[in-house]
């Protein structure tokens, strides 16, 4: 559960996978930023991609990078650069993402690929006088600033991978597999938290572990 | 010439010029000046505190002859503490105390272990690195817990530990500002300073002339406990939530600021603006390196080769000058 194989059943002996389709999640978030890109009027022939990743060697990152350049190719975006973030601390992610922003006004587009990187969006955005809007930006996983991001209009759009059902299933799964060997592959993510309803209902499970 | 020579006989002396070479490089090289922009110098002035406060206390201990690895785990329990404590309703203010205590009590057993068991605190500390961090994971089960509503933007709270002054100067340079001058003034102008350096030094010489030296290093651990609970704070109120990995990185980071800053690594040696010029260098490489358009991919690489030829400059210009 949670983080398959980069090659899927392929690349792994595995029985099934309960988790996010990496790729899948990815490549949905990043449709729905460029495509909000083009509501604007940005021409995406010019636009650059920056992806900042706590971990660039790590299994998400790639998959999950790999299904926004998909994206990409489809909306015509060539230019992009995938940032080293300098690792799971909050501070040195913000450091780095509010540097790379200044360092590279072309920058069009600013992912998080995973859930710090995410989360310090919204300070980077804000930090080098970017306006809500003005990058479009989003990433993964629901963390408090996240969501406040997008309540602000700093942040487009996260993908919540909904972990619960990942626990969940992995449970029923292994007692369905004990009784009558089913070995499903279940995806649980790729939910889009895009708009204050969806953010409202994450707020009011989060405190209980749900969300 | 020769103020110069003595102005190079000061160990930190050589940092800071090395120090001010690489300001002067990254003003004058970075494109449209951009590592002197309003909108850098405040992200860099409100973000290097939350490292520089903790390694101002790990160099008092490293010329005390001690390292402190636990600063990456006392940081974030000390911030969950905080955290835990707002949300049972307590005032921002009480739980804040009640942090930088839960930072003095794990410094003082991080000293207590040491002197007793004459330990290494390299492995004392390397210990209750992991041992808190496991503890953390279990107690917050690693789930992030937002303040933001606990303490509000605009707060008097969140004003003295996230605001500015001026609409403009960050207040934590303020706290890392505050917290140097008071160990500055304690490391060379106080007694206790003296007992520092000459435990650091030299430990049995150090109790032939009568110093506590197990109380003096106990002393130094907890004040590192005490500046991690500060800063732990610090960092929840401007990121409005805990993380539990807050911190993670800061413990050979600090050390790293601190040989940067000409301490010894065997102790004895090593000032107050020293440390604070190597607290400065490590965040400034980091930032002006990004402005100038490096690939940011490969940072560390970079980052790593010129903190090792800072220290070769720095000790290479300190056997010139002897």
């Amino acid at each position: 559960m949670n983080n398959d194989d980069s090659e899927g059943a392929v690349g792994n002996p595995r029985l099934c996978y309960i988790g996010q389709s990496e790729k899948a999640a990815a490549y949905r978030l990043a449709r729905r930023l460029f495509d909000e890109a083009k509501a604007k009027g940005i021409d995406l022939s010019k636009a650059h991609v920056a992806m900042a990743a706590e971990v660039p060697g790590a299994n998400y990152a790639k998959i999950r990078a790999s299904g926004i350049l998909e994206a990409m190719k489809e909306y015509g975006i060539t230019s992009y650069e995938i940032i080293d973030a300098g690792g799971l601390e909050m501070t040195t992610v913000e450091a780095r993402e509010t540097a790379y922003l200044l360092a590279h006004p072309e920058t069009t587009f600013l992912i998080g690929l995973g859930g710090i990187c995410t989360d310090r969006l919204t300070a980077s955005l804000k930090a080098a006088g970017k306006q809500p809007g003005e990058i479009i930006a989003g990433g993964f996983d629901t963390t408090p600033d996240t969501l406040a991001g997008i309540k602000e209009g700093y942040v487009t759009a996260t993908i919540d991978q909904q972990q619960y059902l990942q626990g969940y299933f992995a449970v029923y799964v292994l007692y369905l597999y004990n009784k009558y060997g089913f070995t499903p592959n279940i995806d649980t993510g790729g939910y889009l938290v895009d708009s204050p309803e969806k953010i409202a209902l994450i707020e009011k499970l989060s405190p209980e572990h749900i969300r | 010439m020769e103020w110069v020579r003595n102005f190079l006989r000061y160990r930190a002396a050589n940092t800071f010029l090395v120090f001010i070479g690489l300001v002067m490089f990254f003003s004058l090289l970075t494109p449209n000046y951009l590592f002197v922009d309003r909108r850098n110098l405040a992200a860099l002035g409100k973000l290097f505190p939350d490292l520089g406060v903790v390694a101002l206390g790990v160099g008092v201990l490293m010329i005390c002859g001690e390292f402190d690895l636990s600063v990456s785990s006392v940081l974030p329990f000390c911030s969950y503490v905080f955290v835990r404590l707002l949300y049972r309703g307590f005032a921002p203010f009480w739980a804040f105390w009640a942090a930088l205590g839960v930072g003095a009590l794990l410094g003082l057993l991080n000293g207590l272990i040491t002197v007793k068991t004459k330990m290494p605190s390299f492995i004392t500390t390397l210990g209750t690195m992991m041992f808190w961090r496991g503890v953390l994971y279990i107690w917050s089960k690693m789930m992030p817990a937002g303040i933001r509503n606990l303490v509000p933007s605009g707060s008097l709270f969140e004003r003295t530990f996230a605001g500015t002054v001026g609409s403009f100067f960050p207040v934590q340079a303020l706290w890392f500002a505050l917290f140097a001058v008071i160990l500055g003034i304690l490391l060379h102008y106080h007694r206790f300073g003296n007992w520092i350096y000459a435990t650091g030094d030299n430990r049995d010489a150090a109790r032939a002339m009568g110093i506590n030296t197990d109380l003096v290093k106990t002393a130094c651990f907890m004040i590192v406990g005490v500046l991690c609970g500060f800063s732990a704070c610090m960092q929840a109120v401007r990121i409005g939530s805990f993380a539990a990995t807050q911190g993670i990185g800061f413990e050979l980071r600090a050390i790293a600021a601190c040989v940067v800053g000409g301490t010894s690594l065997r102790g004895g040696v090593g000032s107050m603006p020293g440390i604070v010029l190597g607290a400065l260098t490590i965040p400034i490489l980091d930032n002006g390196l990004i402005l100038l358009r490096v690939p940011v991919f490969g940072i560390s690489a970079f980052i790593g080769i010129a903190t090792i030829l800072f220290v070769v400059l720095n000790s290479y210009v300190e056997r010139k000058t002897r």
